[in-house]
Parts: structure tokens; C-alpha cells; sequence
């Protein structure tokens, strides 16, 4: 799909994020038990303590980032609120879980209920800035960031305000390592492609971007085109698809960078690897879940990353890469979780 | 030119029918599928739901070809197998362009309850744990879709995805979308909504004076949204058109809505300017009505915002299925598109007096013979969400 959708401001809190200076720094970065976690408890910043004390983390976390890209951008208030997150507020649903468990109490606090629920950010945003416009939530798996992209694509606004999130809860823990290889024992998150140990890091996060339909003198990046391929149960011969797929993309777009998702599964590390050999053989390949983790909002961060790289803001050694890129114009952000592969066109104005 | 979208086809389950007649008889006979849920518990005491009928048995039988018991995913098939039944082959609809836009909030909370209470071992379910793994579970029993997403803006969902279909069909990516929601009965959203006192003990009752809550009920509703070339091809089946949709938000407060009623009475007026057409053109509002004090008082208050002239008919069906959460929207539309096909407003149970204020009357007795050209419907919701959308007769 075309989007066309101008950026021009962003914000994100990331492991190895500092409220001092809103950086997210990867010599901030620990690692737990095969987590990649937020550890900033300050974000004051956008919301009074005194209120911001009654959400949830993720909600902190995500008014911090949105409020601070729509500073950072022209406009006072967003003509469209768009999240994204595949879990949702995760903590919140554990609290009340926990809270029913006990089936004799009479009383159950209604605060983790009220919070628990995927659109509470959305409506914290809209609450906070008496935003009365577009408000939605996409709550689908790892393409929730890029169905919400594709929604905000068909706006026709000036403004919107669109972001992903996930956190981390005890009972998501649990569920994340009982389905899939997690890399428990990595102490050096540099370390995650080439650890012997089979697995991913489960990430969290959030990360927010104020985008426009239309070319505005403030716009500073582009995302020309979001694609999504869906493989269920291998209706498709999977090369076949993804071999179109980016020759559609290779038609349309000269990619300097490719950044992909490879996140410490071996199985998925040799995929993006064989693709990038097969297809993007002499374009410098960078990756970034070292940095983020695995989880459904990883191309929300992703993109985060590409525009960081866009604007040469770190070296290309934090994204694994020895050499030097040539050109920093357009990149191709892939990412895959199980049948859903998902590529973004990012470019430079 | 803009795009005109059609709806042909519908599929729908909750507590009064497995399928959109057998709910109609319901509606026709005026027998409502709220009663004492042998399943749930409020305090110990007995709690009011609109459960669907899927017995175990069937659980298991489609556990054993599908792989899950989760019982959004079973009433969402339940739905869509009925929304598809009529085709032979959808030769008409371009294959890469035929989406399915499904919503809902518990995701499969209905399972992870029984892991979290250590009552299943099986860690399979901790899978099906998102709002995605239905949509995902539906697109591999119906490998049809292109395209296909999950929206979750609580009670507003199924609202917000039929809007998501037409406007995907506007722009061009889709032709033909599949869209609404699903909800399933949990102990999560009922003692959910018991902690915040909005939980009628006894039966529901929207826009009446003595209203004190609602009752939970489950269920999906998916309405087949085509463009105007398809809709052509199939022009036998069509049901009505989908005219205009709104999304807005109260930014009162994260779970009631304000009492000045401004998002909703924004949803509604932009839904009618998007339409093109004038208040006094909507003959019948299916509200959301939920019979929460609040939100019957706040969308009282909207509605007469909106309608200074001539007052539609307005009719909240949940005396009859329940608030089915994010199937409200497909639900509640496709009873509406059932009425204004049957020329019928049904009638309402437990209504006596009307709120002082706003002096709202819903249909009590079933109306025959009722012409509608253009009906409203409403849905609210927490986080502000407030969505309306509009429709109109084929004719």
C-alpha cells in the first residue's frame, strides 16, 4: 500500500531510555532473564506526578513519548489519535486477573480493569489533550503498527498522532517463554546474533510520530509504503511471495539500507539472513532487536531505529554493521513474526 | 466520485439465535436472551447474562478441527460461516482484495482465566491470549482473506470496523471486506464492570428512570461490505447501503461519558454531515443504550442535541442480547438492517418511566409497517471512543 505519510516529529521510550535528556542509549541497556526492559521510572516530564501516578507504566510511558513528539512538531494538538499494540496494557490485566482469582471478595478495585483495557492510552491521550477528533486502537498481532499506518494513510489530515506499545507482565513472561526460544542466559545484548543459545529478548516499549498526509515544510521523513504477506499455514510457496513482494518494492524504491528483524531465533535469523543475501546483496544490512527485543510493536520501534539511522545519530556499529553505507535516503524495514511479514519504505526528505 | 458501498450479506449469533433468523424470530416474538447465568457469579448472588448457545460438546467438536477453544473464535466463526453461507464461490471479488476487519476486547481472556486459576495446564491457550489470535485463527478456517486487522476501541469496536471496511473499500484496497466483532461472556469483564457499579443485578433497563446498569450478553455480528461493481454483480442480495460512519472522542473521562454529551453528539452530527443528509432523514436510532445511568443520560442528552426537529424512533436492543461489548456495532446494525428491511421495530422490554431530563420514550410495542430509509447506530464506549454509523434502505 502507499502511504505517503510525512513525519515530522517523533519520540520514543526504549530500553536504555533516560528521561535527562528523552535519549534512549544503548550503554543503558540490561538485560534479565531474557528481557530488554524500560528501566526510567521518571516521567514527569509532559504529566504531573500527581496524576501521571494513577496510570499504568505503559501509559506513562506512551503520554511521555506522544505528548513529546507533538512538541517537538507544529501543531498544539493532533487532528487523529492511532495506537497500536498487540497485547495491550498487559500489567493491568494481570492486576485484575489476580484481583477475580480470590472468587470470595465482594469488592474489586475497578482501577486495573479501567487501565487493562487497549484503548486506555488512546483515551489518556485524547483525555489529556481534550482531543475530541479520530480515535482508534489496532490491536492485531505484529501488524498492528502497520494496520494502523495503513489507517492513518487514508485520514486526509494534518496531523496524527499515531504510536505502538507493549509491556512486559509477569503473565505475558510466562506465556512468551512457555511458546517460543528465549535467550535467558545473554548478559551483553551486542551479543544476541551471535550467542549460542538459541532465542529471542522480549522486549517493550513504546514509540510515537506525528505524521501528515500531505508534504508540510516541517516534514522531515517519509513512509512511502507499507506491504504486508500473510503466509498461513504455507498456503504459498513463501519464496515465491516474498520474491514479488520485494520486486514490487525494488520497482518502486532504490533501498540504500535494508534493516531487518532478526531477533536471536536462529530459524528467523537465517531467514532474514538468506533474504538479505538473495536479494539485497549489496545493500549494507543493519539490525536492531538487540537494541528493542522481540515483541508485536517491533516495527514501531523499528522505524524508530531506521530514522535514527536516516540521520546518522549513532554509529552503524550499534546496529551490528563493520562497514559504511553509501547513501542514508531510503530503507527498507522488515520485519516477520510467524505468517506475517511486513516490509516499510522509509525515506529522507 | 465517491465510492458507494453495499452490504449483502450478514451472519450473527448471540443469546436470542445461532443466525440472523432465528434471531429475527426472537425479535418478532419478543423474547429476550437475558436470564441467570448458570455460568457466572456477582457477589456470591445470581448475575443476569446473554449467553450464546454453544454447548460443550460443540466446543470440543470444533476444538477438534480448529484447535481452540476459544469461544470468540468459535462465535466468530459461527458468524462468518453464516455471512458466506449464500456464495457458491466468490468469483466476483478480486482475490487479493477482500479483507476481514474483526474486532474485540477479551481476546482469549475466556481461557486465560482457566490458566491464570490454574485450571488448565494447556499453555497452547496462553496463545490466543491477544485480540489478534481470533482474527488470526479466523483467517486460516476461512483462507480467503488478503487483508485482515483487529481494532479494539472497547464497547465502539465492531462500530470502528465497519467504518474501517468502508473506508478501505473508499480508498481502493479492498473491494469486499468482511467486518464486526466478537465478545465472548468472562468473569474478567463482569466482575470488570460490577467494580465499577455499572452491573444490574436484575434485568436491564435503557432509558428508564430506574435503570442501574447493564447486563453482560456475547456474541458476534459481521456484515459483507462490497464496492458498487461487486454489489452489481450480486444486486438479488443486497441489503442496504452503508452511507456514513463517524469516529469521535468524549475526552471526558476515561469511562463515562460527559453529561453534556460531546462526543457523542459530535459522533452523530459528523456521521450525519458525512451522509449528506439532515437529521430529520434518519427515521430510527439504534442506540447504544446499555442502561448504565450514565451513558442512557449522556446519549439522551446527545440525541436531543442532534434532533431539534423531528425525533426518530430510538430502540436499544440490548434487553434482548445483552451489551455484547465490541459486537455490539455488527449486532445491533445487522438487526437494523433487519428492520428496516421487515418494515419492523421491535419492541423493548422493562421500560415504565422515562428519564426526567431528556424525557426519551424507546419503542416499547413492536411498530409494523415502519418505513426506514435511514437509520443511526450508536456505539460508546471507554477511552472516550464514540462511534455512529449510518445506513440506508436499498430501495
Amino acid at each position: 500500500v502507499k502511504t505517503n505519510l510525512f513525519i515530522q516529529s517523533r519520540s520514543a521510550v526504549l530500553p536504555g531510555f533516560s528521561s535527562e535528556d528523552g535519549s534512549n542509549d544503548s550503554s543503558k541497556i540490561t538485560l534479565e532473564n531474557g528481557t530488554i526492559r524500560v528501566l526510567e521510572k521518571d516521567f514527569a516530564k509532559y504529566i504531573p506526578a500527581s496524576i501521571s501516578r494513577r496510570m499504568s507504566s505503559i501509559t506513562q510511558w506512551s503520554m511521555y513519548a506522544a505528548l513529546d513528539a507533538l512538541a517537538q512538531s507544529q501543531y498544539p494538538t493532533p487532528s487523529a489519535i492511532i495506537t497500536a499494540t498487540g497485547m495491550g496494557c498487559l500489567k493491568e490485566t494481570d492486576n485484575f486477573l489476580n484481583q477475580i482469582l480470590d472468587e470470595s471478595a465482594d469488592i474489586y478495585s475497578p482501577t486495573p480493569f479501567i487501565q487493562s483495557t487497549h484503548n486506555a492510552v488512546g483515551g489518556a491521550l485524547a483525555l489529556h489533550l481534550k482531543n475530541n477528533n479520530y480515535n482508534a486502537t489496532f490491536s492485531n498481532r505484529n501488524t498492528s503498527f502497520e494496520d494502523a499506518l495503513i489507517d492513518a494513510s487514508m485520514q486526509n489530515q494534518e496531523c496524527i498522532l499515531i504510536g505502538g506499545f507493549e509491556e512486559i507482565s509477569n503473565y505475558s513472561l510466562d506465556a512468551i517463554r512457555s511458546l517460543y526460544p528465549v535467550n535467558t542466559t545473554l548478559e551483553e545484548y551486542k551479543n544476541l546474533f551471535s550467542a549460542t543459545e538459541n532465542g529471542m529478548l522480549i522486549g517493550e516499549g513504546t514509540a510515537f510520530y506525528v505524521m501528515s498526509n500531505e508534504d508540510t515544510p516541517q516534514s522531515r521523513w517519509v513512509i512511502a509504503d507499507v506491504s504486508i504477506v500473510a503466509n498461513y499455514e504455507n498456503k504459498y510457496e513463501l519464496d515465491v511471495v516474498i520474491e514479488q513482494q520485494i520486486a514490487t518494492l525494488q520497482e518502486s524504491f532504490s533501498y540504500d539500507i535494508l534493516m531487518t528483524g532478526n531477533n536471536g531465533n536462529k530459524i528467523y535469523d537465517k531467514w532474514y539472513q538468506y533474504i538479505a543475501k538473495k536479494y539485497f546483496e549489496s545493500t549494507p544490512n543493519l539490525r536492531y532487536k538487540h537494541l528493542t527485543g522481540e515483541s508485536f510493536a517491533a516495527s514501531a520501534f523499528g522505524l524508530w531505529y531506521c530514522i535514527d539511522v536516516l540521520e546518522n545519530q549513532k554509529p552503524l556499529t550499534e546496529y551490528l554493521y563493520a562497514g559504511e553505507v553509501e547513501n542514508r535516503n531510503t530503507i527498507l524495514l522488515y520485519n516477520y513474526f510467524e505468517d506475517h511479514h511486513c516490509f516499510i519504505t522509509i525515506q529522507k526528505l | 466520485v465517491s465510492q458507494r458501498i453495499f452490504i449483502i450479506s450478514l451472519g450473527c449469533i448471540s443469546a436470542i439465535g445461532r443466525n440472523v433468523p432465528s434471531m429475527i424470530a426472537s425479535l418478532n416474538s419478543g423474547t429476550s436472551g437475558l436470564k441467570i447465568s448458570s455460568l457466572f457469579k456477582i457477589q456470591n448472588e445470581y448475575c443476569i447474562t446473554g449467553e450464546a448457545n454453544i454447548s460443550e460438546e460443540e466446543t470440543e467438536l470444533f476444538y477438534q478441527k480448529y484447535h481452540t477453544r476459544s469461544r470468540n473464535i468459535i462465535l466468530a466463526h459461527c458468524a462468518i460461516s453464516e455471512v458466506l453461507a449464500p456464495f457458491e464461490d466468490l468469483n466476483y471479488i478480486n482475490k487479493n482484495k477482500i479483507g476481514l476487519i474483526s474486532s474485540n476486547t477479551t481476546g482469549g481472556i475466556d481461557l486465560s482465566e482457566k490458566y491464570w486459576a490454574k485450571k488448565t495446564s494447556d499453555n497452547s491457550v496462553l496463545y490466543q491470549h491477544d485480540c489478534g489470535a481470533s482474527t488470526l485463527f479466523l483467517s486460516k478456517n476461512f483462507p480467503i482473506f488478503s487483508y485482515k486487522t483487529t481494532i479494539n476501541t472497547a464497547c465502539s469496536s465492531s462500530a470502528n470496523a465497519i467504518l474501517q471496511g468502508a473506508n478501505m473499500i473508499k480508498a481502493g484496497h479492498l473491494d469486499a471486506a468482511i467486518a464486526g466483532g466478537v465478545d465472548t461472556l468472562t468473569n474478567f469483564t463482569i466482575q470488570g464492570f460490577q467494580s465499577l457499579g455499572i452491573y444490574d443485578k436484575e434485568f436491564c433497563r435503557p432509558f428508564d428512570a430506574s435503570r442501574n446498569g447493564l447486563n453482560l450478553g456475547e456474541g458476534a455480528g459481521y456484515i459483507m461490505m462490497v464496492n458498487e461493481a461487486i454489489a452489481a454483480q450480486y444486486s438479488d442480495m443486497i441489503i442496504g447501503e452503508f452511507v456514513s460512519g463517524s469516529n469521535a472522542n468524549d475526552a471526558y473521562h476515561q469511562t463515562a461519558s460527559s453529561p453534556d454529551a460531546i462526543g457523542n453528539t459530535m459522533a452523530m452530527n459528523d456521521a450525519i454531515s458525512k451522509g449528506n443528509i439532515l437529521p430529520n432523514d434518519i427515521d430510527y436510532i439504534n442506540a447504544h443504550g446499555t442502561a448504565t445511568p450514565n451513558n442512557d443520560a449522556s446519549e439522551s442528552k446527545a440525541i436531543l442535541n442532534v434532533f431539534t426537529d423531528k425525533m426518530p424512533i430510538v430502540q436499544s436492543t440490548k434487553t434482548y442480547t445483552g451489551h455484547t461489548l465490541a459486537a455490539c456495532g455488527g449486532i445491533e446494525a445487522i438487526i437494523s438492517l433487519e428492520s428496516m428491511r421487515l418494515k419492523t421495530i421491535f419492541q423493548s422490554h422493562h421500560f415504565t418511566t422515562p428519564i426526567e431530563e431528556t424525557n426519551i420514550i424507546p419503542n416499547v410495542n413492536k411498530k409494523d409497517n415502519v418505513e426506514i430509509k435511514y437509520f443511526m447506530s450508536n456505539s460508546f464506549g471507554f477511552g472516550g471512543n464514540c462511534s455512529s454509523l449510518i445506513f440506508k434502505n436499498k430501495a
